[in-house]
């Protein structure tokens, strides 16, 4: 959908049309759920995190005034709450004591490759696994610097705009995401072929 | 290492296409093509990173059941949107009730007389007697003006 199809969309759901906000959310879900996972590592908790990102769309479509796509505002708002969960997450692990089992599955694994077989689905699993324990051990904001640049690929200035920090401050959590990621999968490294 | 050599964080920001913190891209550029040991520790952190699985985003139904949940959501809080105003109007009604209550005037009360039993007939019979007395006392006294006035006292 380009720009001139979403600002027309935009102006039928501020015309009341609820369908126009389903094709919004059509179109969009897939980005943000798959965003929200990589950043909490919880597909059921990401896709509860979606449907806040999208209801506060809705109520923030009559001020929207189109500086940035919806897309980018999608992006920037999962973020932000995926930040906020984490935080929240770790305080009550704190709070309560509580730990993960890490024998649990991992909701990650859910998300499945149709074009995959299965000795391939077991290795990306393990991968899946590995590395959803390993980002376990960044902060919130390492965690999103990393998944916004690695796996999202965008820049890191525009990182920086997304969740309000300095370049700077960017360059120093990718940093350190990357040399903690590369200690905790060492292992993993080095059973590769 | 040499002191010029480039370090992990430039290393990291040269292999995201970022502009590195200690030398231009331009200058680090130079110094990868002239140092075999920056040149061998990024392909290493290379070789590491793009180990990492790639982001896979989830199956396109993932899709309708979100736009199928928020759209219950908000249909519950476009219902929920009409409790305040519901609330506010029950309380002004209420509050209209309870004033005209009190300003009303009150209507007079009426006494409500027991119903007769045949103890309450005794109790009034029994009322009744000192006046049977007086007028038996009456009676009395008109027999003895009577006898006054026959004997002329």
């Amino acid at each position: 959908m380009d720009n001139a199809q979403e600002l027309l969309l935009l102006e039928q759901i501020r015309a009341g049309d609820q369908a126009g906000f389903a094709t919004l959310m059509r179109q969009h879900a897939p980005k943000v759920v798959g965003l929200a996972t990589r950043l909490i590592g919880d597909r059921s908790e990401a896709e509860d995190l979606a449907q806040e990102a999208f209801l506060r769309l809705h109520r923030a479509l009559p001020g929207f005034r189109g500086d940035s796509s919806i897309g980018t505002w999608l992006y920037r708002t999962t973020t932000r709450l995926a930040i906020d969960h984490l935080r929240r997450e770790k305080l009550k692990r704190k709070l309560f004591f509580f730990r993960q089992n890490e024998d649990d599955p991992d909701p990650i694994e859910t998300v499945s490759d149709p074009r995959s077989n299965p000795a391939r689905d077991l290795h990306t699993r393990q991968a899946m696994r590995r590395l959803s324990q390993a980002l376990r051990k960044l902060s919130a904001r390492q965690r999103a610097v990393f998944v916004l640049r690695h796996h999202e690929g965008l820049p890191l200035q525009e990182i920086a705009a997304l969740l309000g920090l300095e370049t700077g401050t960017v360059k120093a959590h990718l940093h350190r995401a990357v040399t903690t990621l590369r200690l905790e999968l060492a292992d993993v490294y080095e059973e590769a072929p | 290492m040499k002191p010029d050599c480039l370090n992990e964080r430039d290393l990291i920001l040269l292999h995201y296409g970022e502009c590195p913190d200690g030398a231009t891209p331009a200058a680090a550029a130079d110094h990868l093509a002239a140092c075999a040991a920056c040149r061998a520790r990024q392909e290493q952190l290379a070789l590491e990173l793009a180990r990492i699985p790639a982001a896979v985003d989830p199956e396109p139904a993932v899709a309708t059941r979100i736009a199928a949940r928020v759209n219950e959501r908000l249909g519950r809080r476009s219902a929920l949107r009409w409790l305040p105003v519901l609330g506010g109007a029950a309380v002004a009604a209420a509050a209209l009730i309870i004033t005209f209550a009190v300003r009303s005037p009150q209507p007079e009360l009426v006494q409500i007389q027991p119903p007769t039993t045949a103890n309450s007939t005794a109790m009034n019979l029994e009322e009744d007697l000192p006046d049977i007395d007086f007028l038996e006392d009456l009676d009395v006294i008109e027999a003895l003006e009577l006898l006054r006035q026959i004997e002329g006292v």
